[in-house]
């Protein structure tokens, strides 16, 4: 292990970062690699001869109504959603970031109130409900969703980086630091972009299967991705409505739900306890 | 006495108007005509036109929100753009199996969270485990969850053959057992949480050492100074309750709010919308702030640590 040393010369703070990044690049990653390993034809194609095969060994999740290929049609879906989630991710951190240090720097006067007015406001009504009835205005479609579910899942994340900027900046380390003429961006590099970044992210990881969630129920009210695009959460629901004949429709897409949540879970746990560990 | 009353509405009461305004633009600034939207897509363009005056969709948007905020303030809420009933009647009419919903799972919830935690008080064994478990249900989406236990609720209910009356609340009994199961989980680790931190503590020693017994530790010790996370870890819920309950509602075929706010999404039926959005943020705040108030911190954000959790939805 060539990398363990140099990992270990870093100092905890930055080792977190790479850590962050490397979640996050792997969360961009995952989409692009799932999308490549689904197969369109066997996604798209119709063949109603084939309709509803239980999973066999060349369909691992049977076939839906059409004949077409349920794992597939789960891939497909996994990128889809995938997509939404990377993208709402990469929109929020850096959101959460800048506003939460503007608030936590300033805090108690205007820019903080300004902020955390806005935070509240958020969490006034639950974000599904903002993101629905943003979607049912501007109408269906994966375009805007990353967008729309970026702008409201800051809050929490902003929240949280404001309250850890007012406790780091109380800390003794940053007053010596300040005592002994270290400039203001650099603390700001150093210490209060390191230690806030981490938390934040975790926050945001441990949102994921929410994120998932606000995908599906938007398949519920209508405003999913264009019918034959399918999306993790819209399968399942479909697949739901057929239980009792074809479990496979909605235990497939499931399977894939639970085991991606899981692992994101793991991960976010995994920095959650660095995280914690850094700061006791 | 007064002044530090008002001063605390006041924060509240902007939040509040600043939802007024968000769900303003919400139905005022959306794409498409509203008169169209009403009348359907084969009306005359004059009938349009002549109804987008009398609706007022023609004025300048300073005025059209002064009447948006004076039909809101009187309690004229328009009318769904689909039934033509009154917003608030249309409201009212689906609120209970909603409620009864979000009632009984709150029940479920709290109890759950208390029974479970009781147990491995009792048994500190199981607790690793059992939380372990719980954990592991907490990172999947809470839809998958409450589609699983509501699925799960309509076998129990084919099998044993027990319908009651859709009309009386008895009926919600079994499907808001679907509904409370994911914040449960939620709440159940919570309370553990907070338990072992009250667990470690030396006045949890002192009256242990002095001879208390378990039911006493329990009883005297461990729940006074555990009832300020259960009503936090609660509010916190309540979000998640709503999402769980249109699922729910979804599965099972309620006509309560999310079957309305179904039908009102599509349907453009912005009136009906905003409607929900504005009762909806009305009990949160009310909720949110009183639970601030009963904490005795006003202020901003005191749930705040790196929580392992979902506390948002």
């Amino acid at each position: 292990m060539s990398t363990e040393p140099a990992m270990r010369r870093l100092s905890k703070a930055t080792r977190l970062l790479v850590w962050v990044v490397a979640s996050l690049a792997l969360l961009l990653l995952l989409p692009i690699v799932v999308g490549r390993m689904s197969n369109e034809d066997a996604a798209y194609g119709v063949r109603v001869p084939d309709a509803l095969q239980p999973p066999s060994a060349s369909e691992w999740f049977g076939t839906d109504p059409l004949g077409r290929s349920q794992w597939h049609r789960a891939l497909v879906g996994t990128s889809v959603s995938l997509r939404v989630v990377a993208g709402a991710l990469l929109l929020a951190l850096p959101v959460s970031l800048i506003l939460g240090a503007t608030a936590g720097v300033t805090a108690g006067r205007w820019p903080d109130q300004i902020i955390s007015w806005f935070i509240a406001l958020l969490h006034t009504v639950p974000f599904f409900l903002l993101v629905v009835a943003v979607a049912a205005i501007v109408g269906p479609g994966t375009k805007i969703l990353p967008w729309l579910v970026g702008s409201v899942i800051w809050a929490p994340a902003a929240r949280l980086v404001r309250t850890e900027t007012i406790r780091i900046l109380q800390g003794r380390f940053v007053r010596a630091s300040l005592a002994y003429g270290t400039s203001p961006t650099q603390v700001f590099t150093r210490s209060l972009f390191p230690l806030t970044a981490p938390p934040a992210a975790v926050s945001l990881f441990y949102l994921v299967p929410e994120i998932i969630g606000i995908d599906a129920i938007l398949t519920l009210f209508g405003l999913g991705p264009k019918p034959p695009t399918p999306s993790l959460g819209g399968l399942v629901f479909e697949g739901i409505s057929r239980w009792d004949s074809a479990p496979w429709l909605a235990g497939g897409p499931c399977l894939i739900l639970i085991i991606l949540c899981l692992g994101i879970h793991f991960l976010a746990d995994r920095i959650a306890e660095q995280v914690n560990l850094g700061s006791t | 006495m007064f002044r530090p009353f008002v001063q605390r509405c006041i924060w509240p009461v902007s939040l509040l108007l600043g939802l007024c305004v968000l769900t303003f633009f919400l139905s005022y600034v959306a794409p498409g005509d509203p008169a169209r939207i009403i009348l359907g897509s084969n009306a005359s363009p004059d009938s349009v036109a002549a109804l987008r005056i009398e609706m007022g969709f023609d004025r300048p948007l300073i005025a059209q929100f002064a009447s948006f905020m004076g039909e809101i303030l009187t309690g004229r809420w328009g009318n769904s753009w689909i039934s033509r009933q009154p917003v608030l009647r249309e409201i009212g009419d689906h609120l209970p199996p909603t409620l009864w919903l979000g009632f009984f799972a709150s029940l479920y919830s709290i109890g759950i969270a208390l029974l479970l935690n009781a147990v491995v008080f009792v048994f500190p064994r199981i607790g690793k485990p059992l939380i372990a478990t719980l954990r592991l249900g907490i990172a999947l989406p809470g839809f998958v969850v409450a589609v699983a236990a509501a699925l799960a609720t309509i076998r129990f209910q084919a099998w044993t053959g027990w319908m009651a009356d859709a009309r009386s609340g008895v009926s919600f009994l079994l499907p808001a057992l679907a509904v409370a199961l994911y914040p449960a989980c939620v709440m159940t680790t919570l309370l553990r949480d907070r338990f072992s931190g009250v667990l470690a503590s030396p006045f949890y020693r002192a009256a242990r050492a002095g001879g208390y017994s378990l039911r006493e530790l329990f009883l005297r010790v461990l729940l006074p100074n555990s009832w300020a996370t259960l009503f936090t870890a609660w509010v916190n819920q309540i979000s998640l309750l709503v999402f769980s309950t249109i699922v729910v509602e979804w599965v099972f075929s309620f006509r309560g709010i999310g079957t309305l706010l179904i039908r009102s999404i599509q349907g453009k039926d912005l009136p009906v919308l905003s409607g929900i959005i504005l009762l909806n943020g009305a009990f949160f705040l009310i909720v949110r702030t009183l639970s601030r108030e009963g904490r005795g911190s006003p202020g901003a954000a005191p749930e705040t640590s790196t929580q392992p959790l979902p506390a948002h939805a």
